[in-house]
């Protein structure tokens, strides 16, 4: 199978960089600043940098596809360890408020460890609840950040 | 100058201080010696932790943790080929072919003596030649700093590997991200669409951590295969014979690194390479290297770790990272309250020197540590994958949130890692992004300061000496890589056409 993720991922930032320069008309400026420069003019020349240099990189990548790499097919089981990484990880971003920081923690070390394709019950069950208790002895008894303590972590401490 | 070194070891060697760089050592060398855990992934994991310290421990664990990782690369290299940091690619070379030839006790012995003379070289240059700059750098007014900033950013066309039309973007985009949050100079926001949480500005340490941990996690998730490792170190430690004839490669080395290292944006890897390049041009036996000979393995490690003295110059002098590591220890002074800059050599010398002395002090902790506890290192590359992944993004998670207790944090940096994880496939460099963004705001604040100076003239960046000099420089670093290119066309051309 051959992409050509360079002239992809160019045209993404071009679209991405036009429609921030769109909101660009969005910010405030000062009525009477005069001929200062003000907060809109460099985000502006930025994003036209932006998209003066992928314009240049599309046509490179079109032009020359062959110096592209031939994207290898991920094999099923790294696809499934792939995704599954990526959906708990995001999972984390919301339970960490919702389930309390600790718990959160000792799901996705145990989430991991399976989609990772560990089976023994010993790693399983010593992994999460050690990273865990380190992780709230470090970051809570010993440096005092305070996690947020969710529907879980309220009813341990 | 002696007095200022004085107060320094007198605060390093406070109990507390010398147990920081004793950790950031350590650590360093563990994170080092761990394939896929550079000294850039963790700075910025053990950067969350220096929030609750004093300037002196919190700065001086970052700068003994990266010389630390800078030589713990070279054990993974040397022992299974795989090297840990990248500016330990080069040691493979010579490093695993020892240690399949049952000298590997000799490879990992050359590797930290070379690396411990390598970075205390370049902390003598740094204690010299730092001063000087800051000196020079006080005459610096906002053009001169527009300038300087514009050339920092130039040079990552050069950083890393890749194409340099994408470290450029990767440059601007950081850049952009700097601009998001309340205008430094107006108080007005800017595409914050209405958040809160986003008039602060996006904060690069969460950046940094998604970029080059959570990102690593990722691509490892998809392309992780297990190797079979062998740490068992045989062979004894070099003698002072077989040492003492690489004292030239080594000293040649630890100046090229130490050169390279104080150029903005390059760093030990460029260094290695050069390092390497060098010593087999001067060889006598240039045929030999790739073989198995410890001057393989001693000229990379000298120049990898006289870098990281190197990069600290333009970054505790100008505010402007020496790499990519430097730029997150740059992140680490300015949440403790520092602006790194000729300023901090005047108002804050014992912070200052007491920085160089932890530089110092590290070298010799490694070179110490590394030599009485290769055997226990080794191990630490059979740590498994599956284990180590999710405490690495614990790490993540706590160090994003914990800088000001704020879930949006933990979603910066899993955006961030998401991003980096996708430009990564399209050969995309997270480096320059971090330095963009670092630079960022210095960038914008000094150009538009000088406009309103200067009743926006432009020409005053080209008619003040410094400045024009830095936006030429800045010309040549942009414009190098294809004026390279195409020398190298023609010579080929040529070439080809003698063979003829």
């Amino acid at each position: 199978m051959k992409k050509n993720p360079t002239l992809f991922t160019a045209l993404i930032f071009i679209l991405i960089a036009c429609l921030l320069f769109g909101s660009t008309f969005m910010i405030q400026e000062s009525k009477n600043q005069g001929n200062r420069l003000g907060p809109r003019f460099f985000p502006r020349l930025i994003l036209l940098l932006i998209v003066m240099f992928n314009l240049i990189l599309a046509y490179q990548a079109y032009r020359y596809p062959e110096e592209q790499k031939k994207v290898k097919k991920v094999p099923d089981e790294k696809r499934k360890r792939f995704i599954g990484t990526i959906v708990i990880s995001v999972l984390v971003g919301f339970s960490f408020t919702l389930l309390g920081g600790f718990t959160t923690i000792f799901f996705f070390v145990l989430s991991f460890l399976i989609i990772w394709g560990q089976r023994k019950l010993k790693v399983l069950f010593l992994t999460p609840t050690l990273v865990t208790l380190g992780a709230f002895l470090l970051f809570y008894k010993l440096l005092s950040v305070r996690m947020p303590k969710g529907i879980i972590d309220a009813l341990f401490y | 100058m002696f007095e200022l070194i004085m107060l320094g070891v007198e605060a390093i060697f406070q109990p507390a201080n010398f147990l920081a760089v004793l950790i950031g050592v350590v650590s360093g060398m563990t994170i080092g010696a761990l394939p896929g855990l550079s000294a850039t992934m963790g700075a910025a994991l053990i950067v969350p932790f220096t929030f609750f310290m004093d300037p002196i421990p919190a700065i001086g664990m970052l700068s003994a943790l990266y010389c630390g990782a800078t030589y713990g690369g070279s054990i993974s290299a040397i022992l299974v080929n795989t090297p840990g940091t990248p500016a330990a690619a080069v040691t493979t070379l010579d490093g695993y072919e020892l240690s399949k030839q049952g000298h590997a006790g000799k490879a990992l012995g050359t590797a930290v003596i070379a690396s411990g003379f390598g970075g205390l070289f370049s902390v003598v240059v740094l204690i010299f030649i730092a001063p000087q700059v800051a000196n020079v750098a006080l005459r610096f007014a906002d053009p001169e700093y527009f300038s300087l900033a514009i050339f920092g950013v130039s040079m990552v066309a050069n950083i890393s590997s890749g194409n340099e039309l994408k470290n450029m973007i990767g440059g601007f985009i950081g850049i952009f991200l700097a601009t998001v949050g309340m205008d430094a100079l107006t108080g007005f926001p800017r595409f914050t669409f209405g958040s809160v949480n986003m008039t602060s500005g996006i904060s690069f340490i969460p950046v940094m951590i998604g970029l080059f941990a959570a990102a690593e996690i990722f691509r490892q998730a998809e392309s992780y295969v297990k190797n079979d490792t062998n740490t068992a170190i045989s062979g004894l430690l070099p003698s002072f014979k077989e040492i003492w004839p690489l004292k030239w490669s080594i000293l040649r080395s630890a100046v090229i690194g130490t050169f390279v290292g104080i150029l903005p944006a390059e760093g030990g890897t460029v260094a290695s390479f050069i390092g390497y390049n060098e010593a087999k041009r001067w060889s006598k036996t240039p045929e030999k290297f790739g073989t198995g000979l410890l001057e393989g393995v001693a000229a990379p490690e000298t120049a990898n770790n006289a870098a990281t003295g190197g990069a600290m110059v333009p970054t505790l002098t100008l505010g402007i990272p020496g790499s990519s590591t430097t730029a997150v220890i740059l992140g680490g002074l300015m949440i403790q309250g520092l602006r790194p800059g000729p300023l901090l050599f005047a108002t804050q010398p014992k912070f200052v020197y007491s920085i160089f002395v932890a530089m110092g002090l590290a070298n010799i902790l490694f070179l110490v540590v590394g030599l009485v506890g290769a055997k226990g290192f080794a191990q630490v590359t059979r740590i498994p994958i599956y284990i180590l992944n999710p405490i690495v993004m614990v790490l993540c998670l706590i160090g994003s949130y914990s800088l000001s207790n704020n879930v949006a944090d933990v979603w910066i940096m899993l955006i961030a890692g998401l991003v980096g994880f996708v430009i990564k496939k399209a050969g995309f460099s997270p480096a320059p992004i971090v330095l963009g963004l670092v630079l960022g705001e210095l960038i914008e604040t000094s150009f538009r300061r000088a406009m309103l100076i200067f009743d926006n003239n432009a020409l005053v960046f080209f008619t003040r000496p410094f400045s024009a000099i830095f936006l030429g420089l800045a010309l040549v670093s942009v414009l190098w890589p294809f004026i390279h290119k195409t020398i190298k066309h023609h010579r080929e051309a040529n070439n080809i056409e003698e063979s003829f």
